[in-house]
Formats: structure tokens, C-alpha cells, sequence
């Protein structure tokens, strides 16, 4: 069964006219247009794009705070508009442009989203405990996320995504804001879960070193649409010099239909 | 299915990392304004003999905290999960809406239970009046307050989840729209016309009649109360569909350009 599978998603959005706005205009554009895509157990699927491409819209439709103009997302087999809550449970999410509460510590926050996740008290403080060293958060761990720098702010929000052994992690500019040892470390982390675990990723990135040494897949949007689907190999072969570059087939996994092979 | 752990985590989310604060706050408000109120009541009482006028005065007040202090802590609740751009990481995790108001909710409770106990130790201390003495009056008049306070903080909150910061003053000031129409300090009989109509439909008004009564006559009116907990559960009801609502509708911009 594959972990994740999006079906003609589309997201209009209508132009937000104020309360005093003097405009009628109720034309509606879209942001996501008709994407179809499936996710593998154990994959990491990158997703690039330019600015306004529409990988925070999919990312934030995929996450549950933004309802789709029409399509599905369906999580383990399951539709996600109807068991938000009960799939969530296998979904965790980190983002560089969400903080945490502010007016709790580093530790407050996390065995907040640890009883989000319903992890057992003993199972989480030990986790949070390996997670805060891996990270060099140990020593600020009673802080106020309000004091955290940006570097840090983000990754507690990524700590907080591997905390619950979710099955789907979806990370959106993971590695923004953060040192070269820390975004190494992220990228280790990754690799191990998938590795250990089988955790598949979706990963939205600018970072072509991000895409690059992590993604199994890359899927390109360009204005809401899937402009390219392609192989880590294609994208390697891609970045080469001519003169080494390998002869290989470009696997275009465009479209495919995923609800018939689930 | 409501899962409780994660209502507790909510209820400990915002009440332990600002319960000093919490507590300071009451204290001070509660302490100021019942020695500015307890004394102009004594003078008046004096000048103008009206029977049980300090009592009253300082009833309605430390009541009407109920009221106030439940509603800014509810709104407050969603504003602070807006400022500090948390909102996306709560409901993108497992949490439930339902879970979410629950919590909320339940924290009206140690609010309602702080304005009471310093409420009544404070005017016994300065002014030798003993809230205690309207004995199961008070539990139930603040109960019913704070299911008033829960319905006007999810009003503001229908607003918060919408218009985001921009509506970040509404938090502080909705509540206080209504302590002129809800009778606090005076019977809605002595009220114009006008006010008499909004007063008759709002459940903090039939609270400070019951109150009214009970120190005129040392009996309460079942009536009255009844009146106002059909009322508040009618208004609470509404308060939170629209929430819901509201909520439902920012997500098609996404909780993020909350």
C-alpha cells in the first residue's frame, strides 16, 4: 500500500478583498492545478520549484490546514479529509517558517506535541533527551523558544518531526537557517530513518544539495502544475560534466495512476 | 473519539507556563478595583442609606471578573497561538478542533476558581463582606458566568481565527461591550427601554438579578437562574458552531496566513 497518494489535487484561491475592500472581483486562481502523485514506503521524494511555484500550498494541503478545491489525498488507503486526526498520528511536519509557542521552554514544547502523538511518557523523555544531544540543544533545553535564535528555532521544529516514529515525514526548507554541522546532521538523521525505520519523506527544498544527496525522486512544479518527475539518477547524471556523462533512460514517472496499484 | 491526554495537554499548555502571571494578574485587578469600588459604595451607602449597596457592588464586581477574565483567557488562547505562528504546528498535529475547545475550555475553570477565592478574601479582609454567605447562590452564579465568558471568548475568537492580528484588539475589548447590558450594578427594571431589551436576552443579567434578590430577600430564584443557563447553553452552542465555522473557512486560505 503506498503511504501517500494525491489524486487531481487542486487549490483555487479567490483574492482576499478585505472587509472595506471596494473591489468585486470574485475570480479565483489557481495555485495547485490537477496534480496526481504517489509516495513510496521508504522514499525520499524532494519537491522543488521557484517561488510561487505552489510547494507551500501542496505541502500545507498535505499537513491538513488548507482544504483543496477538489481531489483527494489519501493516507495508507485512507481518505485524509475524513480521519485527519487518526492518520495525523503517522504524520509529523516541520517547517522553517512555523515556530513553536513562544512562551514555553524547548522541553515544555516538545512533550506538548509528545502527548499530541500519545507517545508514552518514558518513551518520549528518552527521546527527547537523544534527539536534544544530537542536535546541541541539551543545554538550552529550558529555554524560551522566545529567546531561541532562528538557527535553533528551526531545529527544534525539526526535532519535533522526528519525535513520534511517524511513518511520513513531511519537511518543508528543513535545512534553512542552519549551520553546515547541523544541516549534515539533519541529512544523517534522515537517512537513518528511512534506513532503520522505513520512514518515507517529502521533502519541499530550494537547496540543490538537499535535492541532490537525499531525494530518490524530485518532483518540479512550476505554476501548480508537475513540470518534471524525475530519478536521482536522471538529476546526477544531469549535473555531470558532458564528458562523463552516462547514457541513461529518463524515467518519467508522470502520472502514473497510483489508486489502481494501491 | 475525544482523547483526553490530549485535552490535558492543552489545559497544562496554557495554564502552566503563565500561571504566575495568571495569578499576579487577578490579584492585582481584583485588589484595586474592590478597594476603589468598596469605598465609593460605602460613601454613597452613607450619604444615600440604600440598603446592601456595598455588598452588591462588590458582588457584581468580583462576579462580573468571572465573566471578563474567562473570555479574555479563552480568546487569548488562540491570540497567542497566532502570534507566535504555532497555529500551523497544533493542527497539523493529531489534535482535534473539539480536543482543542475542550482544553480551552476547562481552563476557564481555574480562572473562575482564582477571581473566588481572591474575590472573596479580599472584600472579607477590606470591607468584612463575606461572598460566602450567598452559600450555593455563588457556586452556581459562577458557573453560569463562566459559561458566559466561554461563549463571548469563542465569539472572539470566530473573529481571531479569520481576520488573524489584525483583529488582535478585539481580544482585550469585546468583553467589555457587554458589562452596560448585563446589569451588573443595577436592576434592568431602573433601565431604558433600549438597554432593557438587549439586558433581557443576555444570561450574565438574570445572574446579577438572582444576586440582587438574594441579598434583598435571602432566597435565590430558580427562576432567574434557569433563565440564564437556557440562555448560555443556547449562546455557547452558537458561539462555538460559529467558531467551528469560522474555523473551517480560514482553512480554505490556509491556518497559515492566520
Amino acid at each position: 500500500m503506498y503511504p501517500l497518494v494525491i489524486k487531481n489535487l487542486t487549490k483555487y484561491f479567490r483574492p482576499n478583498r478585505g472587509w472595506f475592500s471596494s473591489s468585486k472581483s470574485n475570480a479565483e486562481f489557481p495555485v495547485i492545478n490537477n496534480i496526481s502523485f504517489s509516495l513510496k514506503v521508504g522514499e525520499i521524494v524532494a519537491l522543488m520549484g521557484s517561488n510561487g511555484a505552489g510547494k507551500s500550498t501542496l505541502m500545507h494541503m498535505l499537513i491538513g490546514i488548507l482544504t483543496p478545491s477538489s481531489g483527494s489525498i489519501n493516507y495508507f488507503g485512507k481518505d485524509f479529509s475524513r480521519y485527519r486526526s487518526a492518520l495525523s498520528q503517522d504524520i509529523s511536519f516541520a517547517s522553517s517558517y512555523f515556530k513553536l509557542a513562544g512562551s514555553l521552554t524547548i522541553i515544555q514544547n516538545l512533550q506538548f506535541f509528545a502527548q499530541m502523538y500519545s507517545m508514552p511518557k518514558q518513551v518520549s523523555n528518552k527521546k527527547i533527551d537523544d534527539l536534544m544531544l544530537s542536535f546541541n540543544l541539551s543545554d538550552h533545553k529550558h529555554k524560551k523558544v522566545s529567546d531561541l535564535s532562528a538557527g535553533q528555532s528551526n531545529k527544534l521544529s525539526i526535532l519535533k518531526a522526528f519525535l513520534p516514529n511517524s511513518k511520513i515525514v513531511l519537511l518543508d526548507e528543513p535545512t534553512a537557517f542552519l549551520d553546515q554541522q547541523t544541516v549534515a546532521s539533519v541529512r544523517t538523521l534522515i537517512k537513518e530513518q528511512r534506513d532503520k525505520m522505513g520512514t518515507t519523506f517529502f521533502i519541499a527544498s530550494h537547496s540543490q544539495e538537499d535535492i541532490s544527496e537525499l531525494g530518490d525522486r524530485v518532483i518540479t512544479l512550476e505554476q501548480g502544475s508537475i513540470k518534471e518527475f524525475r530519478t536521482r539518477d536522471y538529476l546526477e547524471n544531469k549535473s555531470c560534466p558532458p564528458t562523463q556523462k552516462k547514457t541513461i533512460k529518463l524515467d518519467l514517472l508522470d502520472n502514473e495512476d497510483p489508486v489502481d496499484k494501491s | 473519539m475525544i482523547n483526553l491526554n490530549r485535552i490535558w495537554a492543552v489545559f497544562l499548555r496554557y495554564v502552566v507556563p503563565s500561571f504566575g502571571n495568571r495569578i499576579a494578574t487577578i490579584l492585582y485587578w481584583l485588589t484595586l478595583n474592590i478597594i476603589i469600588w468598596g469605598s465609593t459604595s460605602a460613601w454613597i451607602q452613607k450619604q444615600a442609606s440604600v440598603p446592601n449597596l456595598m455588598n452588591m457592588i462588590i458582588s457584581g464586581f468580583v462576579l462580573w471578573q468571572i465573566v471578563f477574565r474567562v473570555n479574555l483567557e479563552t480568546a487569548k488562547s488562540l491570540f497567542e497561538e497566532i502570534t507566535s505562528q504555532n497555529l500551523v504546528n497544533i493542527f497539523a498535529s493529531p489534535l482535534k478542533l473539539s480536543e482543542w475547545i475542550l482544553g480551552v475550555m476547562s481552563v476557564g475553570l481555574v480562572d473562575t476558581f482564582f477571581v473566588l477565592l481572591f474575590g472573596t478574601g479580599i472584600s472579607w479582609y477590606f470591607y468584612d463582606i463575606s461572598l460566602f454567605d450567598m452559600g450555593i447562590n455563588l457556586l452556581f452564579s459562577a458557573l453560569l458566568l463562566m459559561m458566559s465568558g466561554w461563549f463571548i471568548g469563542f465569539l472572539i475568537c470566530s473573529i481571531l481565527i479569520l481576520k488573524g492580528k489584525k483583529a488582535q484588539d478585539l481580544v482585550y475589548s469585546l468583553g467589555y461591550v457587554f458589562a452596560p447590558f448585563s446589569c451588573i450594578y443595577y436592576p434592568l427594571s431602573s433601565q431604558y427601554d433600549w438597554i432593557k431589551a438587549i439586558s433581557s436576552v443576555l444570561p450574565m443579567t438574570y445572574v446579577f438579578e438572582n444576586i440582587r434578590y438574594f441579598l434583598d430577600t435571602g432566597n435565590y430564584s430558580i427562576m432567574l437562574l434557569l433563565k440564564s443557563l437556557g440562555l448560555n447553553i443556547l449562546y455557547l452552542a452558537l458561539s462555538i458552531i460559529i467558531f467551528v465555522l469560522m474555523f473551517r473557512s480560514s482553512k480554505n486560505n490556509s491556518l497559515a496566513s492566520v
